[in-house]
């Protein structure tokens, strides 16, 4: 009885988006405040599947993305020239400044390329590569997006990780992510989708925001909007406390 | 103790940054410089971003010129006229540094430039120093004194225009020389974040016969006005001012200073000179060892602004 309602349901999910699994996302926080102590932060996403009491976790897989701001980078490489290390290649990146991926096995096993990429899922669908004149050979991109890709790795900025998912109990998912310190600020969203089969079953999406607070906000905000009275602010206080400590050990 | 930097954008050791503040301090106490070309390379050998290190550094400079200054000031061993002709002449340049250096971070030079002009100037500075000083040594070593180099007096410069008495340090020049010492000064001082009193004092002894009485308070003064306008502009025109980390820099350095000030009387001027020469040639020897071993990783990546 059991093994046939699985196979109704089965074909049913096969046969339309109609049928899709309600998935419900919940996130462990929705502001990430940054202040002068700040070190990272962990941010928890929940996932439960509102399967109606029918859900078996074993054919069904989960993946998690988490993607910050978009931003533009220049890329530039070294080379040598008459000796000496010079940069020397430069290509525009448009990308977002934060990419992680949890899933519970290894994307490749989860579904087809081409559907993951329809999806975005996957750091290399996000990174745009803007050739004003194409003066670069697509080789020569593809390495400084590969070294992009590596060097916010290297960061803590991008990653991908398998396994990583607990399951405290049916239908339910939760996915850990390490935020490293030197996050940027920004909206951050987060989408979960379920795969079954290979195919998309359910998806469901959330943000959060991260931002500065206190006095980082206060002077990064001064720094740009009050650029004048804040690099006032600094010689006066420079002066002053050189003054102040001439005066507190003063030898004469 | 981890500590964020809201312009840096990224957590720092803050005793680690205190003690470098100290440490530098220290030597500019001990060796009567402003030490900017210590701070600077070393908050960039720490991982601070370059435009980050030298916009910070260039308000440390500030700080810890203006304290030493103020000294002078009490002791009458200023000579504000001529401070004030070389200043003018280093708020140009200074202003001129400051654009040069957002164009070469906007062309992804920057790094290259600073650490060129580092290989330059420290090996140049720090080379004619060590000589000088070794040579000092060496002779009184052998019981002889040292020669005064002959006075070289500018020609050139006493059929310039624009003649000014600069009375304390009993001197009659024109001014075009003198501000174009300091704009080639604050040029410098603003793309690398350091004062140049490193360069402003032998000019102003060998080229200028400024006597040695007024020299170092005048050319604190001339630094204090350059690198204030460097800061100033710094933090206006390219945002690299970190104000969290000048601070730290700024208190370490203040106390560290005195400390070398009193180990300063224990040591001799000759070697205290040597000492410098070394440090500043291991600064430049640094940054060329950076330009000319291969690098480990050949990509770099920076944000560009919208």
């Amino acid at each position: 009885m059991r093994r046939v309602a699985l196979a109704a349901i089965a074909t049913l999910a096969g046969a339309g988006p109609a049928t899709a699994q309600a998935l419900v996302l919940a996130l462990s926080t929705e502001e990430i405040r940054i202040a002068s102590n700040f070190t990272g932060a962990d941010v928890s996403v929940f996932a439960v599947v509102d399967s109606g009491g029918v859900f078996n976790a074993m054919d069904h897989q989960l993946i998690v993305v988490m993607e910050g701001p978009n931003a533009r980078f220049m890329a530039r490489r070294k080379d040598s020239v008459l000796g000496l290390w010079i940069n020397r290649g430069a290509v525009p990146v448009s990308a977002p400044e934060f990419y992680a991926i949890e899933a519970t096995a290894p994307l490749g096993e989860i579904a087809a390329a081409e559907i993951l990429a329809d999806e975005g899922v996957g750091v290399e669908t996000q990174i745009i590569t803007p050739t004003p004149g194409t003066v670069f050979a697509p080789a020569v991109i593809a390495d400084f997006r590969a070294a992009f890709i590596r060097l916010q790795q290297g960061a803590g900025l991008y990653s991908e990780a398998a396994g990583l998912i607990d399951t405290p109990g049916a239908g339910l998912y939760r996915a850990t992510f390490q935020l490293p310190a030197n996050i940027p600020v920004g909206v951050y969203t987060v989408s979960a989708l379920l795969f079954r089969g290979g195919e998309l079953v359910g998806e469901a999406a959330d943000r959060f925001e991260v931002t500065k607070t206190g006095a980082e906000q206060f002077l990064f905000d001064a720094s740009r909007e009050w650029a004048w009275p804040y690099a006032f602010a600094i010689v006066i206080m420079a002066i002053f406390t050189g003054w102040l400590g001439g005066v507190i050990f003063r030898r004469d | 103790m981890q500590l964020y930097l809201p312009i840096a954008e990224m957590p720092v050791n803050m005793l680690l940054m205190l003690g470098m503040g100290a440490a530098i301090g220290f030597v500019s106490g001990l060796l009567g410089v402003g030490g900017g070309f210590l701070l600077t390379p070393l908050l960039i050998f720490a991982g601070i971003p370059t435009a980050v290190a030298v916009g910070s550094g260039a308000a440390q400079v500030v700080a810890s010129s203006s304290s030493a200054a103020s000294s002078y000031f009490r002791r009458r061993s200023v000579d504000l006229r001529l401070a004030l002709v070389l200043g003018s002449g280093g708020a140009i340049g200074s202003a001129i540094g400051v654009t040069v250096f957002g164009l070469l971070q906007r062309v992804g030079q920057l790094d290259l430039v600073i650490a060129v002009l580092y290989v330059t100037f420290l090996g140049i500075v720090g080379g004619l120093m060590l000589v000088e000083s070794v040579r000092t040594i060496v002779n009184a070593r052998r019981g002889r004194p040292t020669p005064l180099r002959p006075a070289r007096q500018l020609q050139w410069a006493q059929n310039l225009p624009f003649k000014v008495r600069f009375r304390r340090s009993r001197l009659v020049v024109s001014v075009i020389p003198l501000i174009a010492l300091g704009l080639g000064i604050g040029f410098l001082g603003a793309l690398l974040g350091i004062g140049g009193g490193l360069m402003v004092v032998p000019a102003l002894i060998y080229i200028f016969r400024v006597p040695t009485s007024m020299v170092f308070g005048t050319s604190l003064v001339q630094i204090v006005i350059t690198m204030t306008v460097a800061t100033v502009l710094h933090a206006v025109l390219n945002q690299t001012v970190d104000a969290i980390l000048a601070l730290i820099l700024i208190i370490g350095g203040v106390i560290g200073a005195q400390f070398g000030a009193r180990s300063a009387a224990v040591l001799r001027g000759e070697t205290l000179r040597a000492l410098l020469a070394i440090l500043v040639l291991a600064v430049g020897a640094r940054f060329l060892v950076d330009l000319v071993t291969p690098p480990v990783e050949r990509y770099s990546i920076s944000e560009t602004e919208i």
